[in-house]
């Protein structure tokens, strides 16, 4: 009985039905293709995801908020160069330098939150302007360049294998893991979905609003930062384009999954969700032979799909 | 007489949860000012924005010169001849007046979809001339004072060829020079064979403007009176009735040795309040009486910290406070229940649960993280507690009833043990049941020792619930009275009567 009404509950969550969508999708993939359901081929799926959800994890708590971070893309990038840099031409540590340029994601991230929070300036725009500069900066830097010569160690993180399981795959759910404790059985969580739900009702019951705006900020920029390193280490080079396609697909993953652009609504579950089905949609396109050029408008196609889809499911609801 | 020009017949209207308007009739005749008062909520604005074309009536007929008419936009109103200065700016700053005054409506030229600016500023500069003031057509409207962009919502009016005007407290934020501006047009309106629907709170003016004054009371028209041969007093009497509700049995309550718990001096805020300085007792119901507009919400932001103050102290069983944040106050034990439930007080996408327990979650925390069973058994502690009515804890607050929504705010303070509450419109939009339980539970924590501030706008409540009242009126403390020996009357000549004096 009391069973039955998990179930029915968990059918109704909008996560369900992305959820439904991707297997469909599976399905779809594996009896049009043969190469889909390999092991193979499954490995390379969830180690590309696994970067973007990273980023997507940020991101989600960003928008939960009722923000959005367009800097998502250059801070990866710009860290990474600057992680690279510290343990290629300043010979520190490897492990010591990839924490290090960690931290400048979070650096960076605080001073979008510190714009944003504290002078109310429009998110959108903040982290447009200062994305723009970071990843300016990485030009400047490195000319163009890509940072070379990467110590063994270093490779490790993104190459390595636990058991079955590459690096990137386990970190990512392990994020996940935690971020769905922070969101669910932490006052901080519980001050996010406030926040995004109704600011001023948030800072009506005693919220400190700003500085969990910015504290997001700074964690949407350390997951960057975290992201790019792993790609780094992946490639085995600091690429000055690390990251800059990462915006779109962390927004998307988001929206996908089923959180709202307008902020208080959202879960983790359902950003995973959305970033694999967005890792999937991708490699079919490559499976089924269809040019990639096509990739970027189906991508498109599918998220206005997804947030009609959602419209027309809240219309659908009683108004109150 | 002049003949009439417009008239509502039997308009009802019916908002979930209360009566705005009951069977009532108006009319108006040409060259007429017909001052419409009454209290908060007596119907008048509803009354005139149904005229407007923004509400449709339940029931009843409008009639223009005497043929019935449908008035179900804006638009329909305008075509009417029917116009409106609404008590909220409505320009729109950055476009110059003459765009303003043309918003919507503005001549074409010969070439398709092109402002024909000449005869703009030509029709402007004459609709300007008709209110008999030097308005620059071409300044942007946040360059003008409030009273001149008043006048630019006046010479829009008149644009449309408006012969009905309605104005909602039109000199709510002018001064007394600005106001006689303002009447030399309406009488210039008058004059030229304009008729005016006038409501105001300010009696005094109302005496002085207008021809024929209708008073209205919880949704019922009550009577007209002459301007000639009336008083503000007998106003008063009229908009305020003289049923009291007996029901209610009065506390029994006396400040004497009580310590003061909570005390402010010289508080101001600009535009919002001045010089404001009031103590409250352990144990005391205080009441805050007022017009909406008061200050009253300004002084109790104010004092939770969600605004700054400009001057003044504001002291917290004895220890004076500067607050920064409302996680300040609410250190101190100090609750704030805003006015606006769906705005300030509830978090609609979230359940029941997680409403109610956001100051205490630290009560329930265990190593960083939150007890769900600890939690859930306080909040089903309060659901039986205060009677709040829900289908379970996950349920979101959204779908729970005005009263039982404010039930759930209120046991969000009560579990984090506050010493002093400030209610603000506690049970506006509330069913007479609920209504009943909250005041109840006021009293009880009273009774047991916590200190309440109740400011509302309902002066029955306000007179059975406190045990002492402060009116308010334009941001000052007008008065304070003991709510054993008063009535409505008093309370409304203090803030009215009293204001007009200056």
């Amino acid at each position: 009985m009391n069973f039955l009404k998990i179930i029915v509950k968990l059918v109704k969550t909008k996560e369900f039905s992305i959820f439904l969508g991707l297997v469909f999708l599976c399905l779809l993939l594996s009896l049009t293709t043969t190469t889909f359901l390999t092991r193979f081929n499954m490995a390379i799926v969830i180690r590309q995801v696994s970067f973007i959800a990273i980023v997507a994890l940020g991101q989600t708590l960003v928008l939960l908020t009722g923000g959005i971070d367009l800097s998502v893309g250059s801070i990866a990038g710009l860290s990474s160069i600057l992680g690279t840099l510290l343990m290629t031409s300043a010979g520190i540590d490897p492990f010591l330098s990839t924490f290090l340029g960690i931290g400048t994601g979070f650096i960076f991230g605080l001073i979008n939150g510190l714009f944003i929070a504290k002078l109310r300036l429009n998110a959108f725009i903040v982290t447009l302007a200062f994305g723009e500069a970071f990843a300016g900066m990485i030009l400047v830097i490195t000319k163009g360049y890509p940072v070379l010569n990467l110590p063994a160690a270093f490779t490790y993180l993104g190459q390595g294998m636990v058991g079955s399981f590459p690096v990137p795959v386990i970190i990512m759910t392990v994020l996940a893991i935690i971020m769905i404790i922070i969101l669910h059985n932490t006052p901080f969580g519980r001050n996010i979905y406030a926040i995004g739900g109704n600011r001023e009702a948030a800072a009506l019951v005693g919220i400190k609003v700003e500085n969990t705006i910015m504290i997001v900020y700074a964690l949407s920029g350390t997951l960057s930062a975290l992201a790019g390193l792993l790609l780094t280490s992946r490639m085995n080079a600091g690429q000055p384009t690390i990251g800059s396609s990462w915006v779109m697909p962390s927004v998307t993953a988001a929206i996908i999954g089923g959180t709202s652009l307008s902020g208080g609504e959202g879960t983790i579950i359902g950003t995973i969700i959305g970033a694999i089905f967005m890792g999937v949609l991708a490699n079919g396109i490559v499976l089924l032979k269809i040019s990639s050029y096509w990739e970027r408008v189906i991508v498109g196609v599918v998220v206005i799909l997804a947030i009609v889809i959602d419209l027309l499911r809240h219309r659908k609801r009683p108004k109150m | 007489m002049n003949e009439i020009v417009f008239s509502a017949e039997n308009i009802s209207k019916s908002f979930p949860g209360v009566k705005a308007l009951n069977s009532v009739s108006v009319n108006i005749r040409r060259s007429e000012v017909h001052s419409i008062i009454g209290e908060n909520g007596a119907g008048k604005s509803t009354l005139m924005k149904i005229i407007f074309g923004l509400y449709t009536p339940d029931s009843g007929e409008l009639y223009s010169h005497g043929k019935r008419v449908t008035i179900d936009s804006p638009l329909a109103a305008q075509n009417l001849g029917i116009g409106i200065v609404p008590q909220e700016l409505n320009l729109v700053p950055n476009l110059s007046v003459k765009e303003n005054i043309f918003l919507g409506s503005q001549p074409m030229s010969h070439t398709p979809y092109i402002i024909d600016k000449k005869s703009l500023k030509e029709k402007a500069l004459t609709v300007i001339a008709r209110l008999g003031v030097g308005i620059d057509p071409d300044l942007p409207v946040k360059a003008l004072s409030s009273a001149y962009q008043q006048l630019v919502q006046v010479a829009r009016a008149l644009a449309f060829g408006a012969d009905i005007l309605i104005f909602d407290e039109p000199t709510a934020s002018l001064t007394l020079k600005e106001t006689e501006r303002l009447f030399e047009i309406i009488h210039k309106f008058t004059d030229d064979g304009g008729s005016i629907f006038y409501i105001s709170h300010r009696l005094e003016e109302i005496l002085t403007i207008s021809d024929r004054i209708t008073v209205f009371r919880d949704g019922n028209y009550i009577t007209e009176l002459s301007p000639k041969a009336t008083t503000k007093e007998e106003m008063v009497n009229q908009m305020v009735g003289r049923e009291i509700d007996q029901t209610q049995v009065r506390r029994q309550y006396s400040a004497e040795g009580k310590p003061v718990v909570l005390e402010t001096r010289g508080l101001t805020r600009a535009a919002e309040f001045e010089n404001v300085s009031f103590k409250l007792h352990q144990g005391e119901i205080l009441g805050f009486s007022g017009l909406v507009g008061a200050g009253r919400t300004e002084l109790a932001l104010t004092i939770f910290g969600y605004n700054r103050a400009d001057k003044g102290d504001i002291i917290i069983n004895g220890k004076l406070l500067k607050p920064r944040h409302t996680s300040e106050v609410i250190r101190h034990k100090l609750a704030y229940v805003p006015e606006e439930r769906r705005r300030q007080g509830i978090f609609s996408l979230l359940s029941v649960r997680k409403n109610m327990t956001f100051p205490i979650l630290h009560e329930f925390c265990h190593k960083g993280c939150i007890s769900g069973r600890e939690e859930a058994a306080l909040v089903s502690d309060f659901v039986t507690k205060l009677n709040i009515k829900l289908a379970s804890q996950d349920q979101k607050i959204q779908f729970l009833s005005g009263g039982n929504q404010q039930k759930v705010i209120l046991s969000r303070w009560i579990a984090s043990k506050s010493e002093i509450i400030i209610l603000d419109e506690p049970t506006r939009g509330i069913d007479v049941n609920a209504k009943n339980e909250i005041h109840q539970l006021m009293k009880e924590l009273a009774e047991q020792g916590v200190s309440i501030i109740v400011i509302s706008s309902d002066l029955e409540e306000v007179i059975n619930l406190s045990d002492r009242i402060l009116i308010m009126h334009e941001g000052l403390i007008k008065g304070e009275v003991s709510a054993a020996s008063t009535n409505q009357e008093e309370i409304m000549n203090i803030a009215l009567v009293g204001a007009d004096k200056e």
